[in-house]
């Protein structure tokens, strides 16, 4: 078809040419004269023929896309003023979101390092009762895989195999470091699917031997990568490990463990493969039915409910929240951007208007002046991509850094190709959404009032409602981040409050030691390098008290046991018929003080509380009440049907001597759990592992004191914790205060767009009526009239802000409130100074434009215009 | 070069195809036909290059504004002849209009006080 119409062009042309030299002929001209006329007058026939085809045809896209962009390109260097702050605010929304949106995939999108990691499942335990306290809806996934044998015969498991968290204090070559580590079942390995790099996994026969198998970075790094590491040795809390393995890259459990020793009877969380064909919900319907090692636990007491889930999901699944709640922040802060930029474009485009109207007067079709808006800002959006990526790598850095460690564990986060599709595609959306106004604005350029009009005076009343409306957005979206990061703010504070804690952490420092070597084994061994180590701290200058006992706020990621747990019980209400599960701890009678723990009624233990004497306990207020509701528990004995679950202990009479104030146990922001204390000397075998001092002095000088104390009474001895409660506490809130700063960060930047926002509304108002205002003085208006004028602009738009802002964040508050601590979604103090916190904004937006406005002067303004 | 051509049968062609659909008015006819109506018609005034005529007549057929046929003329050649469509006819109407806002556009360009910076 195409040479058919080419042809016919040609015949259409060669006629022409025909006519023109036959009418010159005929007018007298010589031919060989007239076909050289026609000629220069037709000009390129080979270029008209071109131009024609195309326009015929259409021009091709890429041409035009040149051009048009070429066009756009002059265009924005010709603007500077307009440019910069648009890349800028672009970069900025980009650049977050790229990289807490890389975070977010990574984290909660990867897949394990595992053949067929989807089918791989954990389970836990929790108890379903109306009453329990909030914390403890968590299941327990610790403990599930005590009798594994069993659940290696289960109907509904192919394969099963346990892990549990083990961090300790090792020896290489290279000298001695702290690591995360990991008790393993020998089965692990099968059913991850995966095999060692070098040397062999545990066959099951590891008692009586010490093998280790390490992970590749620590080969690489203690090892230098030996191929013949396997038989050398690493030693492990002293103790000397023969290396029998090495893992490959990347692959382990937990991810981020770097040894693996046989557990034993210790067990630890499950992993298995179901059976092909079996859904979530069969696998634990059989477990729940057929686990033998449930029934210790409902003899204890509970009802037991099992919960299975894909392992991916159990190990990402508390990050996710959180990680979600910053994308929320990350994305409004885009908005606002997007706002910021449409605003800015808006102005430009009234600012623009005559030379649109003279384009369409010269034939600009809307079409091209509304493509030639977009490429600017499609153009604008790319540059504010780049940015934005760089930006984006550098913002990944710091969320890693300062990510708790639930994030970082998952895995190593970077900048790779997803994140650069998510920064293109955000760069496409800004660009498209922000054309939107400008193109609306220029489609709606009518020729001649346009251009009649003072350039000054542009944009009618739609224009002037459509900026108000997207700066009142703004502000009613910065509002939103404020309320949420403004709630956080004082969760964090209130959980921080000594009276919330139950102790006062300032001035205590803690040494947990590793006293399970076969060494301690020894009956009475724990207790006496504890005894030598509380009577050399007590010797130091400066210390004030000396507790043994658990450190409040450990334990939490089942290290219990290592933490030196007595042990957990359990318990039925019958009144409320509710499973209650309770912490006992043992404790010497230096630990309430040490702690600044309230005696609330009593007496605390006493050194004559030993062996000998008869039992006693102290009950946390929590279990007073739980025990006894309003009755006075002391002198009461402890109920019999308290049981301890791991441990069968017969507690014949033991007296309730005293009632301390709640303490926080597992976390920050979970609710205190029924505790009841029992002294050191009256537990045989007591595991307590852990010694408190309290003192006035730099906790850097107690730190070192106590390492010089553990050293001189047993060199061979680590502590797997010392360090100043203080940073106990700042690591519990590490989830908190992770989401605060991140939230903070936004919010400042809102603010800061918010301002520009507003400014750039405020200010074209007062350019639009400074002929107004120059009437308004040369007829006598005071400052303050000229001032309240520009303020009630401001003021118009901070209120409809927050009228839509309020309720919208009254709404979604729900969102936030599973972040909070005793602070309500509607906390009056966040929604009562946040609105404050915007007015004083607008006011602070609002007055360099109303100071221009008050220094018109009416004798030069209403001369010019 | 061939850039340049381009931009400037861009810019003419508002008022181009506006006076190719007011020749037409007149009754079909050839593209060399055309541009001699423009020429006699504004006194000598307007000389179409016919670099641009031929492009224009080609879009104004490509949006339908006119439709175009084979044809044989008076002495015998084989010529391509142009006529008005219905939609070209509106178009005409319109573009009047558009023209009279365009010269006062272009008045007022030019009676425009100069701004202060």
């Amino acid at each position: 078809v195409s040479t058919d119409r080419d042809r016919d062009l040609d015949d259409e042309i060669a006629a022409h040419l025909r006519m023109a030299i036959e009418e010159r002929v005929k007018r007298g001209e010589s031919r060989d004269a007239a076909e050289a006329a026609v000629r220069r007058e037709f000009g390129n026939v080979t270029h008209v023929k071109e131009v024609t085809r195309e326009e015929r045809d259409g021009r091709r896209l890429f041409e035009s896309t040149v051009q048009v962009l070429r066009h756009a390109i002059r265009r924005l260097r010709r603007s500077p003023g307009y440019s910069v702050p648009v890349i800028l605010s672009l970069a900025l929304g980009i650049g977050l979101n790229t990289a807490v949106f890389s975070m977010l995939s990574n984290v909660l999108l990867r897949p394990l390092p595992f053949p067929n990691q989807s089918e791989l499942i954990t389970a836990g335990t929790r108890t379903h009762a109306p009453k329990d306290p909030p914390g403890m809806k968590d299941p327990t996934w610790e403990t599930f895989g005590r009798d594994l044998a069993a659940w290696q015969n289960s109907r509904s498991l192919a394969s099963a195999g346990t892990f549990s968290q083990y961090d300790a204090m090792i020896e290489g070559p290279f000298g001695p470091e702290q690591l995360s580590g990991a008790f393993a079942s020998p089965s692990l390995l099968k059913v991850l699917g995966v095999q060692p790099l070098r040397g062999r996994w545990f066959a099951g026969d590891e008692r009586g031997v010490r093998y280790v198998v390490i992970g590749y970075d620590l080969w690489k790094r203690q090892y230098s990568g030996d191929t013949n590491v396997v038989g050398r040795t690493l030693h492990i809390h002293g103790d000397p490990w023969t290396i029998i393995g090495v893992m490959p890259r990347g692959v382990g459990l937990p991810l981020d463990a770097e040894f693996w020793i046989p557990s034993t009877e210790v067990g630890g969380q499950l992993v298995a493969r179901p059976k092909p064909g079996l859904s979530l919900a069969e696998v634990a319907k059989d477990l729940e039915t057929s686990g033998p090692g449930l029934d210790n636990m409902r003899h204890a007491g509970f009802t037991v409910q099992v919960v299975v889930v894909p392992l991916h999901d159990q190990l990402v699944r508390s990050a996710g929240p959180a990680l979600s709640l910053v994308a929320i922040g990350a994305l409004l802060l885009l908005l606002i951007a997007c706002a910021n930029i449409a605003n800015l474009s808006l102005a430009r485009s009234l600012e623009q208007r005559r030379e649109t109207a003279v384009r369409i007067a010269l034939g600009a079709r809307r079409r091209s002046l509304a493509s030639l808006i977009l490429a600017e800002n499609l153009l604008l959006a790319m540059v504010g991509a780049v940015a934005g990526a760089v930006l984006a790598i550098w913002a990944t850095r710091v969320l890693v850094s300062i990510a708790p460690a639930e994030i970082t564990s998952v895995t190593d986060i970077g900048i790779d190709a997803t994140s650069v599709v998510i920064a293109a595609l955000l760069a496409v959306g800004t660009g498209l959404i922000v054309s939107l106004a400008p193109i609306l604005a220029a489609s709606h350029v009518t020729v001649h009032p346009a251009l009649g009009e003072n350039p000054r005076q542009g944009g009618g009343r739609g224009f002037r409602r459509f900026r108000r409306a997207l700066v009142a957005t703004q502000l009613a979206l910065t509002l939103l981040l404020l309320t949420g990061t403004g709630m956080l703010v004082r969760s964090v504070q209130r959980l921080t409050r000594p009276d919330h804690l139950g102790f006062s952490p300032h001035g205590v420092t803690i040494a947990t030691l590793d006293l399970f070597g076969s060494r301690f084994r020894v009956p009475g061994a724990r207790t006496s390098f504890l005894n030598a180590l509380a009577l050399r701290a007590k010797a130091l200058p400066y210390v004030t008290d000396v507790g043994l006992g658990p450190a409040p706020l450990v334990g939490g990621r089942g290290e219990g046991l290592r933490e030196g747990f007595n042990a957990i019980a359990g318990y039925r209400d019958s009144a409320t018929n509710a499973n209650v599960t309770f912490w006992v701890k043992d404790i010497d009678p230096g630990y309430l003080a040490t702690y600044k723990i309230h005696l609330i009624a009593g007496r605390a233990f006493r050194e004559t509380d030993d062996s000998l004497a008869p039992q006693v306990a102290l009950l946390n207020a929590a279990a007073a009440r739980m025990f006894f509701g309003r009755n006075n528990a002391l002198d009461q004995t402890l109920p019999p049907k308290v049981r301890f679950v791991f441990r069968d202990k017969n507690h014949p009479l033991v007296h309730i001597v005293g009632i301390v104030s709640d303490v926080l146990q597992r976390d920050l922001a979970i609710e205190t759990v029924p505790e009841i204390y029992l002294p050191v000397k009256q537990t045989p075998e007591s595991p307590v592992v852990a010694v408190a001092v309290r003192s006035p002095a730099p906790s850097k000088d107690v730190v070192a004191a106590l390492q010089q104390a553990i050293r001189e009474i047993d060199p061979h001895v680590a502590a797997t914790r010392l360090e100043p409660m203080d940073a106990v506490v700042s690591a519990s809130l590490a989830r908190h205060t992770f989401l605060l700063y991140l939230l903070s960060v936004l919010s400042g930047l809102a603010i800061a767009l918010s301002v520009i926002g507003l400014y750039a509304v405020v200010s074209y108002l007062v350019s639009q009526r400074t002929f107004e205002f120059g009437l308004r003085i040369a007829l006598g208006a005071q400052q303050r009239n000229i001032f309240g004028l520009v303020f009630k602009e401001a003021a118009l738009l901070v209120g409809i802000g927050l009228l839509v802002g309020v309720p919208a964040a009254l709404g979604l508050s729900k969102f936030i409130a599973a972040f909070l601590y005793e602070v309500k979604p509607h906390d009056l103090v966040t929604f009562a100074s946040v609105p404050i916190l915007l007015c004083v904004v607008g006011f602070a937006a609002a007055f360099q434009p109303a100071r221009r406005a008050v220094g018109v002067d009416p004798a030069k303004t209403l001369r010019t215009d | 070069m061939a850039k340049r051509g381009l931009s400037r049968i861009e810019l003419l062609q508002g008022t181009l195809d506006m006076i190719v659909l007011q020749t037409l008015r007149w009754g079909p006819r050839h593209g060399y036909g055309i541009a001699q109506m423009i020429r006699s018609t504004s006194s000598n005034a307007l000389q179409v290059e016919t670099g641009s005529l031929y492009p224009a007549l080609h879009r104004l057929e490509k949006q339908k504004l006119i439709s175009a046929d084979w044809d044989t003329s008076e002495n015998g050649q084989r010529v391509r002849v142009y006529k008005l469509t219905p939609a070209g006819k509106k178009q005409l109407v319109a573009e009047r209009s558009r023209w009279d806002q365009m010269s006062t556009a272009i008045a007022a360009i030019f009676n425009t006080p100069v701004e202060e910076p």
